[in-house]
């Protein structure tokens, strides 16, 4: 996969997006660089409120209004920057060529329409088809995700779905227009475990089938190592570390993707008890100076708190933001 | 037999699921029935449709409605030939009473379409723009509210000048602010809600987000509003009448038809306590029906 594909499909470049709050503004996030090539399917793992999905909002440019703020940055889909196009661009990029799966299926669609009616509208807005053509290509996509007898599926109103169901429409709704990039927001969360078995099975199919790359949101690292080639680990709005599945579970680097792999259960940890990473996540009103994971790092150093480190690369990719190797790593 | 019956199922889960509130309302069925008030609410005012529509049918003199007199027979009490007794021009106090409900039933339904038809867009657009359209519009709204629904009527149609079509217009234009602030109440929270935000990410026009994603869940509490000033807006369209600035003679219309009849009130009682009865009537159950409707479908407002 991905053979000389030295030209990224997606790059963020030093993003910097913030809040207003009630509170003060808060420092969402504040990436230095990601990127993501053709055909590649990348992980986004951190805990809650780190700042995945206000990335993956920001990519289709979807951040509240008044209140969000992208301050600075550039994300490059395919070498143009998204962060400098108008609406009316924007909006023929957002379904068509990236597009979105959302955390609960059970909330995003509309109760009023027939799924049918909402996929076959998507399907006719972004390619200029009558309402027949597109009926017929929303059913040959949801027998493509699985949906049992679609005709019917396609009559049918969302309570009358299952949960699994309606994510699989969510998702013939976000595949229905041969996107490049697929960005699914913990695509599995809301379903149970042995629905989220089968959604991921046909996310890693349809990515062969349509050769779409994904960005999967989540915060299960098991999930990751089932799908992913990539994974990106974010910790208080910063990329803390990013490389090759193998790599990261392998050979962490960072001290926090080192606990956060100590953090899950696996055949490993039998009889053992889990740790934990002590501390909270800081507040992002006032996020610690220096590295963001300072006050809760075990191998905290004075120059942790003094200034941030950044990404660095160590060899095939591997990259990670930490003063620990600065002497022995790499560049 | 059994074909037709799934059809028929078919045809009903399609409307419940495109009206929400339909499905709603047949939920609730069992609530409305043991709910005694909503009931009698609901049979007056089926009566009274029933009523209206066969009118010309029931109506011993129906000429009597449309202007036709009758002097030889005039302030007859009330017998059994005439019902409610007869008024200064000899014409069938029941009879008039009765066309009387089709004119109060147009007036409400054209008046509330008219009034949700500029307010409910507006108030829409108000809770999903936000910022500075938003003010604009319900400063505008605002100052609309800041006259009583009454008066403000009866300025417009003084200006508009005295006519039935003039008095509809003028009651519109009082009533259409409190269903803008309604919608905008209901926009601002459902245009939160993640099946928007999922149709803004797969690229769909804003209009279309308004119109066909924000407003059709917008409607509950709209739908209760609009049922419950059904009877307000008779009330205010008769009081119009009375005061001369609604319809005109010979319209058989009941607030006309009080104001007639006030001078021979303390001789002739009948003239003005029959059409009076009416509007007390069709009032009270358009008031019970909404109060019931509103148990149902804003659980908020429900007493235990």
């Amino acid at each position: 996969m991905g053979l000389g594909a030295e030209e990224p499909l997606l790059e963020i470049r030093n993003l910097k997006v913030r809040f207003n709050t009630y509170f003060g503004v808060v420092k969402a996030v504040d990436l230095d660089h990601l990127k993501l090539l053709e055909g590649e399917t990348l992980g986004l793992v951190g805990e809650t409120g780190c700042g995945k999905t206000v990335t993956a909002l920001t990519v289709l440019k979807l951040i509240p209004s008044p209140g969000g703020n992208i301050e600075e940055g550039e994300i490059l889909f395919k070498g143009e920057n998204l962060l400098s196009k108008k609406e009316a661009e924007i909006r023929k990029i957002r379904g068509k060529r990236i597009s979105m799966i959302f955390q609960d299926p059970m909330s995003s669609l509309n109760p009023v329409f027939t799924v049918g009616e909402q996929v076959s509208r998507i399907i006719a807005l972004h390619q200029d088809l009558q309402e027949k053509e597109a009926k017929e290509k929303a059913l040959r996509i949801f027998e493509l995700v699985g949906l049992p007898s679609p005709g019917r599926v396609f009559e049918s109103y969302p309570h009358e779905l299952s949960g699994g169901m309606r994510q699989r429409v969510m998702i013939s709704m976000a595949i229905s227009c041969n996107p490049d990039l697929l960005i699914a927001d913990e695509p599995t969360s809301a379903l149970d475990v042995t629905i989220q078995a089968q959604i991921l099975r046909l996310l890693k199919d349809l990515r062969d089938k349509i050769g779409a790359s994904i960005m999967l949101i989540t915060h299960d690292l098991a999930v990751v190592a089932q799908i992913c080639e990539k994974v990106a680990v974010m910790y208080a709005g910063n990329i803390v570390e990013f490389g090759a599945v193998e790599a990261i579970f392998s050979r962490p680097l960072h001290p926090y993707t080192k606990m956060l792999l100590e953090c899950s259960p696996g055949p490993g940890t039998r009889g053992r008890k889990l740790t934990a990473i002590h501390g909270f996540v800081p507040s992002l009103v006032n996020p610690p100076p220096g590295c963001r994971f300072h006050p809760r790092c075990p191998y905290v150093m004075d120059l942790c708190s003094k200034s941030r480190p950044g990404l660095v690369e160590f060899g095939d990719g591997h990259l990670a933001s930490c003063f620990l190797y600065k002497q022995s790593g790499g560049a | 037999m059994r074909q037709g019956w799934n059809v028929m199922r078919r045809y009903r889960e399609r409307v419940e699921a495109r009206l929400p509130q339909v499905r709603e309302i047949a939920y609730a069925w069992p609530v409305i029935r043991g709910n005694a008030l909503t009931m009698v609410g609901l049979a007056i005012v089926l009566a009274l449709v029933v009523l209206g529509v066969l009118a010309p049918v029931i109506s011993p003199y129906p000429e009597h409605a449309m202007g036709a007199t009758a002097s030889e027979d005039k302030f007859q009490p009330p017998s059994l030939e005439h019902l409610f007794g007869t008024d200064d021009l000899g014409r069938d106090i029941f009879s008039r009473v009765l066309f009387g409900i089709r004119i109060s039933f147009n007036i409400g339904v054209i008046v509330i379409s008219l009034a949700l038809l500029i307010g409910l867009p507006l108030g829409v657009i108000a809770g999903c723009a936000g910022g500075k359209l938003d003010e604009v519009i319900m400063r505008v709204t605002d100052m609309f509210l800041s006259f009583p629904a009454l008066l403000l009527a009866l300025a417009i149609s003084a200006a508009l000048g005295p006519a039935l079509v003039n008095s509809m217009i003028a009651i519109a234009i009082a009533w259409w602010p409190w269903y803008t602030r309604l919608a905008r109440g209901q926009a601002v929270s459902v245009k939160e809600r993640p099946f928007v935000e999922a149709a803004v990410a797969t690229g769909v026009r804003r209009s279309r987000i308004i119109f066909r994603h924000v407003l059709p869940n917008c409607l509950t509490p709209i739908i209760v509003q609009a049922s419950m000033d059904f009877g307000s807006v008779i009330l205010t369209s008769a009081s119009l009448s009375f005061l001369g600035l609604g319809a005109q003679p010979p319209e058989p219309e009941w607030g006309l038809m009080i104001s007639i009849g006030r001078i021979y009130f303390l001789t002739n009682w009948w003239l003005t306590t029959f059409p009076g009865f009416a509007i007390l009537i069709t009032v009270l159950a358009f008031n019970f029906l909404g109060d019931g409707l509103r148990e149902i479908l804003d659980p908020r407002a429900r007493r235990i």
